[in-house]
């Protein structure tokens, strides 16, 4: 495992070093001057222009340009964004703290209940309750998610008046503690009821097919001529073989989560880092943007690599024999 | 070998159709047999007979939904298991009759270690046993290492996945083991080590065994009595000796040219002409009649009943080659050992 552990983590380097390369990049390829574009829609200060020449060291050869970037990264820098008027680094870890914060729950949500649909389903495929579950998730899979989030505000916040109907908390009044984390929570329950709908349909389609082609499989035989019951055999022999497709879907899904949410917190106004994305275009905020483009390829190199050593975890096969011949 | 006790598995005129898109079709047809305490019994057919669907009937492992039984009991020691349902299966599977299947790579678990397989088999048949000591015990019955609890079934060769098969159905502490093509997906030293392995442990344990095969060099070493499983339909059966000796229905003898590769006039090898029937028709007949060299106008218009062949009483055959006997259930009875 261990071996296997450092294999995974050794084809992540070349990954990430391209991703570093194409991101510096970036900058080369936006059209007019990279001092105002670096600076954005904003009249730059006497002075500033020559700081960023000097810091970026714009006039020397482009693979000195890369070490400098190279070595500002490395020290976090990653630029400041004049329309924050904050260093982008902070600012964008703030944002993504967010976005986890109505994400990470939301998957995990949809991940076990679209498991758990799926094994209650397969077993009585072509079911009435098989059929409509299938139907149900194909209906969620192609939902627009901003129009579900809009139709969500119409009713649960416009004409119920149950749930706020915007942003991440109460804004009339200051609350601390506990108060402030329930006053969060409430915000949170509409975004994340649209996010987890979208996701539950993908990841229940995905685990009816492999729990159906799993219960198909020969070992189950075996399992039942023990005289298992069929919720031992469901739980213990055709789950864990099931579950190797599943988390592809998840943890694929994982790793786009940062800006997956872009729609979502359009819609619902979530701090998030979809939204600063949006804002960030909006005032062609450069560096916050080649931040959060940064934080998205690492995210999902990161969730890559996690989902791979999940399936080795979940199974030995991959263990054995993946990087034997790589 | 008492015969006053009822045998470990008993099938009465048992005929089971599978619902496909296609139609019906029926795989068992008014099939029977017996397997008593101890002995080891022989269903020799070729694909498609039905002998694996049989099998699966035994231990209610065909599918719940497209399958069912139309006609005839199934006794496992003298309960009828015929009717259960899958909730009533699930505490009747293992034990008294368990059951080892063709492939043991897709039949074990792919993600679950060798030991905890048969541990789980332990803990539902046995669960007052001490579970890694059984394990080890179990293991070394089918001569395999203690530490190939610890292994994933990819780790290991087709012969000890197929001995881990056995130790997971061993576990289950069966009194009759149906073995169905137990040693097709081995080689043929592999497969000799596995029958040896098979004696031994039936005389070990006394524990009578099911052989399902279509290879009759099998039946004969390891068998004491056969039945001959055409169509869904038994066509003969009897002691191991006497039909080896003197095969009469004319699909048996065409089993044994083939199998003995024996050359026609033009020195080609033997074969049975023609193909299995499809078993979406519902034929009166015997079902062999299209393919038969000796078949006659009867054969094509009902299905003969049991004929004793030879001295013994202990053969029997259905074909309209040999003059039904005048009390044909008597003999049946007789005949089927009951």
């Amino acid at each position: 495992m261990r071996r296997f552990l450092l294999a995974r983590l050794g084809w992540a380097v070349p990954v990430i070093l391209a991703i570093l390369i194409v991101n510096f990049l970036i900058i080369h390829i936006v059209p007019g001057d990279p001092i105002q574009a670096l600076v954005g829609d904003f009249p730059a200060p006497p002075g500033y222009a020559d700081q960023v020449r000097h810091e970026f060291g714009l006039d020397q050869p482009v693979l000195t340009q890369l070490g400098l970037y190279l070595l500002n990264l490395a020290k976090g820098q990653l630029g400041f964004s004049f329309a924050n008027r904050q260093p982008v680094l902070g600012l964008i870890l703030e944002r993504a703290q967010f976005t986890l914060l109505l994400m990470l729950p939301a998957l995990v949500a949809a991940a076990l209940l679209g498991i758990v649909m799926a094994l209650a389903a397969a077993p009585r495929a072509g079911s009435l309750y098989d059929s409509g579950l299938t139907a149900l998730s194909l209906v969620g899979f192609s939902l627009p998610i901003f129009w579900l989030g809009q139709l969500l505000v119409i009713v649960f916040a416009i004409k119920l008046h149950l749930l706020p109907a915007q942003g991440m908390f109460s804004l009339r009044t200051r609350l601390t503690g506990w108060s402030y984390g329930l006053d969060v929570l409430w915000h949170l329950v509409l975004p994340m009821f649209a996010v987890t709908i979208y996701y539950v349909a993908i990841v229940a389609r995905v685990a009816r097919a492999s729990v159906l082609d799993a219960l198909s499989q020969d070992f189950v035989l075996t399992a039942k001529a023990k005289g298992l019951s069929s919720r031992h055999v469901l739980w213990r022999h055709v789950l864990p073989n099931a579950l190797i497709p599943v988390v592809t879907v998840i943890g694929y899904n994982f790793g786009y989560s940062l800006t997956g949410a872009i729609l979502v917190e359009t819609v619902f106004a979530w701090p998030g880092l979809g939204n600063l994305f949006i804002t960030s275009i909006g005032n062609r905020d450069y560096p916050v943007l080649q931040g959060i483009f940064l934080l998205t390829a690492l995210a999902v190199v990161i969730a890559n690599v996690a989902t791979d050593l999940l399936y080795a975890a979940l199974d030995p096969r991959v263990r054995a024999t993946r990087f034997r011949h790589a | 070998m008492s015969r006053e006790a009822p045998p470990i598995l008993r099938l009465q005129d048992v005929s089971l159709t599978f619902r496909t898109r296609a139609g019906a079709v029926r795989a068992l047809n008014g099939a029977s047999l017996a397997v008593h305490e101890g002995e080891a019994i022989g269903l020799v057919g070729e694909s498609g007979s039905g002998k694996s669907t049989l099998a699966r009937a035994v231990l209610g492992l065909n599918p719940e939904r497209s399958s069912r039984i139309e006609a005839g009991r199934i006794l496992i020691a003298g309960r009828d298991v015929t009717r259960l349902s899958q909730a009533e299966w699930e505490g009747a599977r293992g034990h008294p009759v368990a059951m080892v299947f063709q492939d043991p790579l897709s039949f074990l678990n792919p993600i679950m270690r060798i030991g905890r397989q048969i541990a789980e088999s332990i803990e539902r048949h046995a669960p007052d046993r001490r579970v890694e000591e059984r394990v080890g015990e179990l293991l070394a019955l089918v001569k395999l290492p203690p530490s190939l609890a610890r292994a994933y079934p990819h780790e290991l060769s087709g012969g000890m996945r197929q001995r881990a098969l056995l130790a997971v159905a061993l576990a289950c502490e069966p009194r009759l083991l149906i073995a169905d093509e137990p040693t097709t997906a081995l080689d043929v030293t592999t497969q000799a080590e596995i029958l040896a392995l098979l004696r031994d442990l039936r005389e070990q344990l006394g524990m009578a065994m099911l052989l399902i095969t279509h290879d009759l060099g099998i039946v004969s070493s390891a068998c004491e009595r056969l039945y001959v499983i055409y169509a869904g339909r038994v066509l003969e059966w009897g002691r191991s000796q006497d039909v080896f000796g003197a095969p009469a229905h004319p699909y048996t003898v065409g089993l044994f040219q083939a199998a003995r590769a024996d050359r026609d006039a033009q020195g080609r090898f033997a074969t049975i002409g023609g193909e299995p029937p499809d078993l979406g028709e519902t034929a009166k007949g015997c079902p062999f009649a299209p393919r038969c060299p000796s078949a006659m106008a009867e054969c094509i218009q009902s299905m003969p009943g049991v004929t004793v062949v030879g001295e013994a009483g202990s053969h029997a055959v259905r074909c309209w080659l040999y003059p039904p006997a005048q009390d044909a259930a008597a003999t049946a009875g007789h005949v089927f050992g009951s």
